[in-house]
C-alpha cells in the first residue's frame, strides 16, 4: 500500500491531468471542421468544452489549498482486484471466459477470503460452472468459447 | 377516468406470471443490494443489465426498477440494526434507528420503516401516475432550443446540489460532456476521438463507465474500511409498534411523502437530501426534540418514508423528459434504450405498455417489498455475515459479464478497469463522479439540441432565451436554489452524506 500522499499533491496531479486532457482534446479538435459561430461543425463542442475545462483546471491549480491531510492509495487487496480484472480480461478471448472465470474466482477467493487453497480451487471451479449455467445456458449470453 | 383505464391496463401487463416473476426478483436483488454496504442500487442495476438482454422491454424496465426502489427498503434494515448505511439515502436512519434497536425495538423500527416506505413509495407512484402525462402533453410542444435550455438546467442543478467544491464539480460536468462526444457525429458522420477504433464509433459504453467509476471504485475503497459488522438481532415477536409509537409516526410518515415527492423531481442528490430535511423539520415540529438522537420514532419514519417517496417522482424527468434525475436512473434510461425504448414525452403514446405496466408493477413491488423486508430481515441481515473478500470477487464477476454482453467486445472490459482506478483516484480527492455519469448520459443531446437549434434560427443565439419554456426552466433553477437552501438551512450536511454516497 502507498500510504501519506500528501492530499493537496494529489490534487495538483488531477488538475494537471485534465489540464492535459484539455490540451489534447483541444490539439485533436482542431483537426475537425469546426464549422461557424452560426453554424457549428464536429469540432466546434469539444473545444469549447476543452477551453472551460483549461481554465477550470487553472483554477484548481491555483485555488487556495484545504489543511492538507495524507490521503491512503491502494489498499494491497485493491492492487490485487486490479491485477485479477486485468487478468481476466488478458485471458478471456484467449482461453475462453469459463475457464478465465474460474482462475479469476479460485485467485481471489484465495488471496482476498484467505481461505486454503484446494477450497480456492473448488469454489473457483464451483462459480464457474454456476456462471456458465446462468449466462451461457440459462441466459444465452454469448460468452467466448463457452 | 381515463388514467384509471390506462392503469387497469397495467395492472394486466404487471399480473401476467412472468412480469410478476422479475417484478419479485428486482425487488428481491434491490433489498439485498440496499442491505449489503458498498453495492448500492446503481451498480445492483448495472450487475443485473445483462440479464434483461433476453426479455421484452416491459419484463426487463419493471425487473430494474425493482431493483431501484428495492434498494430504499433494503438500506433502512442495516441503517437499523448495524448502524450502517447499506445505500446513501439511509445516513439519517441510522441515528434514531439503531438506537431503537439498542434500546430492544428494532422490530417496531423496522416496521416502522418499512410501513413509511409503503406509503411513501406509493404515494409518489399516484403523483408519478397523475403528473407525467400532463408534463409530457407540456413536453410535446418543447422545441430544441428548450430542450438545450432544460438539460443545461439540470447539469446546473446537479452542480448546485452535488457533493464537494463546485470547481470540481464542475470539472466533472465538463469532462463527462467531452467523453460523451466519442464517437460519430450524429450530424455530419464525422468520426470524433476513435483513433480508427470500430468500437468506438457508437462512443463510450455508458455501462462499463458507469459499473467502472462507481462499483469497482467502490469494491476498491471497501478494502480499506476496516469496520466489522456485528448486528444487533431484532426481536421478531415484538415486530409490531405500540399505539404510541403508531400515533407518533402517522404526522412523518405524512410529511416525509410530501418532502420526498417535491425533493424527488429535481436532478441530483434529492433522494438524500429529502431525508436531511425531513429530519430537520421532524425534530423542528416535536414537542419533544430531546428525544432524536436517542430513538425518536420520527426520527425513523419520516426519514425513511421521504427516501422512498423521492423514488416515484425522480422516474417523473426520466419517463417524461428522458433526463435521469439521480444516476440510478441513469441506469435505467441506458436500460430504455438498449431495449430500444427512448424515454421522453412520446414513451406514454408509443409504449403505453411499457409505461403503464411500470406504473403497476410498481404498486406491486410495494407490496413485494414490505413483505420481504419486515418478515425476513433476519435473513438479509445475515448477508452482512458473509466475508468481503468473498463478495468482491462474485460482484467483480457479475460486472465483467455485464458489461461484456453489452457488445460482446473485451475492450469494454478494459474501459471499465480504467474507469475504476479514475473513479477511485477521484473519490479518493473528493471529486464526485455522479455529475459525470450524467452529463455523460445527457452530452450527446445537448450538442445536437444545441446545434438544430443554431441551424433552425440561422445562428441566432437569442433562440436560447426565447419561449415560455426557457423562462419556466430559468424560475425552476430558482425554485431549486430555494430547495438547496432550505436543505443547508435545515441541517443537511454534504460532507456526511458523500462518506456513504456508494451509487445511489
Amino acid at each position: 500500500m502507498l500510504k501519506n500522499i500528501n492530499s493537496r499533491t494529489g490534487e495538483l496531479c488531477i488538475a494537471a491531468v485534465l489540464l492535459a486532457l484539455a490540451a489534447f482534446v483541444i490539439f485533436e479538435g482542431l483537426r475537425m471542421p469546426i464549422g461557424t459561430w452560426a453554424l457549428p461543425g464536429p469540432g466546434y463542442f469539444p473545444i469549447a468544452l476543452a477551453i472551460i475545462l483549461a481554465i477550470v483546471s487553472i483554477g484548481l491549480l491555483f485555488r487556495r489549498p484545504e489543511q492538507p491531510e495524507p490521503v491512503e492509495l491502494f489498499h494491497a487487496k485493491g492492487l490485487i482486484t486490479l491485477g485479477a480484472v486485468a487478468g481476466v480480461a488478458f485471458l478471456f478471448e484467449r482461453i475462453g471466459a469459463i475457464p478465465a472465470f474460474g482462475l479469476f474466482l479460485a485467485a481471489l477467493f484465495y488471496l482476498l477470503g484467505e481461505t486454503r487453497w484446494w477450497i480456492a480451487v473448488a469454489l473457483g471451479a464451483a462459480g464457474a460452472s454456476l456462471a456458465w449455467l446462468l449466462f451461457v445456458y440459462l441466459l444465452q449470453l454469448q460468452l467466448p468459447g463457452a | 377516468m381515463q388514467t384509471l383505464d390506462y392503469l387497469l391496463h397495467g395492472f394486466a401487463i404487471a399480473l401476467t406470471a412472468k412480469n410478476l416473476f422479475y417484478c419479485s426478483i428486482g425487488c428481491l436483488w434491490g433489498t439485498v443490494v440496499g442491505v449489503l454496504p458498498g453495492v448500492g442500487p446503481l451498480a445492483g442495476m448495472a450487475l443485473l443489465l445483462p440479464l434483461t438482454y433476453k426479455l421484452d422491454p416491459t419484463g426487463a424496465i419493471i425487473m430494474l426498477a425493482g431493483i431501484f426502489y428495492g434498494a430504499m427498503y433494503g438500506g433502512s434494515t442495516t441503517s437499523i440494526l448495524v448502524r450502517m448505511p447499506g445505500e446513501a439515502a439511509s445516513v439519517i436512519t441510522c441515528i434514531d434507528g439503531y438506537e431503537m434497536a439498542r434500546k430492544g425495538r428494532a422490530g417496531p423500527a423496522l416496521f416502522l420503516a418499512g410501513a413509511g416506505s409503503f406509503v411513501g413509495g406509493t404515494l409518489s407512484i399516484i403523483g408519478l401516475m397523475l403528473f407525467a402525462p400532463i408534463l409530457a402533453t407540456v413536453m410535446l410542444k418543447v422545441g430544441p432550443a428548450a430542450e438545450f435550455i432544460l438539460m443545461i438546467f439540470a447539469l446546473l442543478v446537479v452542480s448546485f446540489v452535488a457533493l464537494g467544491s463546485r470547481l470540481k464539480v464542475l470539472a466533472m460536468i465538463i469532462v463527462g460532456l467531452l467523453l460523451a462526444t466519442v464517437g460519430i457525429d450524429s450530424l455530419t458522420g464525422w468520426s470524433r476521438f476513435t483513433f480508427g477504433q470500430l468500437e468506438l464509433s457508437d462512443g463510450l459504453n455508458f455501462v462499463a463507465l458507469s459499473i467502472g467509476l462507481f462499483g469497482v471504485s467502490e469494491i476498491l475503497l471497501s478494502f480499506e474500511e476496516t469496520t466489522k459488522v456485528k448486528p444487533i438481532k431484532p426481536t421478531l415477536r415484538q415486530l409490531l409498534p405500540n399505539r404510541e409509537e403508531l400515533r407518533a409516526s402517522r404526522g412523518p410518515v405524512v410529511r416525509g411523502s410530501l418532502i420526498g415527492f417535491v425533493f424527488g423531481i429535481f436532478p441530483g442528490v434529492s433522494h438524500i437530501v429529502s431525508t436531511f430535511v425531513s429530519y430537520a423539520i421532524e425534530k423542528r415540529l416535536s414537542k419533544t426534540p430531546e428525544e432524536f438522537g436517542r430513538g425518536a420514532v420520527a426520527g425513523v419514519a419520516g426519514p425513511e418514508t421521504a427516501n422512498n417517496a423521492t423514488t416515484g417522482s425522480s422516474l417523473i424527468p426520466l419517463l417524461v423528459l428522458g433526463i435521469p434525475a439521480i444516476p440510478s436512473t441513469a441506469i435505467l434510461l441506458s436500460a430504455f434504450l438498449i431495449h430500444g425504448v427512448q424515454p421522453g414525452p412520446q414513451l406514454i403514446n408509443d409504449h403505453p405498455d411499457v409505461f403503464w405496466g411500470l406504473i403497476a408493477s410498481m404498486y406491486i413491488g410495494n407490496l413485494i417489498l414490505v413483505a420481504l423486508n419486515v418478515p425476513l430481515v433476519g435473513i438479509f441481515v445475515n448477508l452482512l455475515r458473509i466475508p468481503f473478500g468473498y463478495l468482491a470477487p462474485i460482484i467483480l464477476l457479475i460486472s465483467i459479464i455485464g458489461v461484456y454482453s453489452v457488445n460482446a467486445n473485451i475492450l469494454d472490459v478494459w474501459v471499465m478497469l480504467g474507469a475504476g482506478v479514475v473513479g477511485y483516484l477521484l473519490r479518493k480527492f473528493d471529486y464526485d463522479v455522479a455529475p459525470l455519469l450524467l452529463a455523460l448520459v445527457l452530452g450527446d443531446r445537448i450538442e445536437t439540441n444545441f446545434r438544430r437549434a443554431l441551424t433552425i434560427s440561422d445562428g441566432d443565439y437569442s433562440i436560447f432565451v426565447q419561449g415560455p419554456a426557457a423562462r419556466v426552466f430559468i424560475c425552476a433553477l430558482a425554485l431549486v436554489v430555494i430547495l438547496q437552501g432550505v436543505a443547508i438551512a435545515a441541517g443537511y450536511d454534504q460532507r456526511t452524506a458523500s462518506e456513504k454516497d456508494a451509487g445511489g
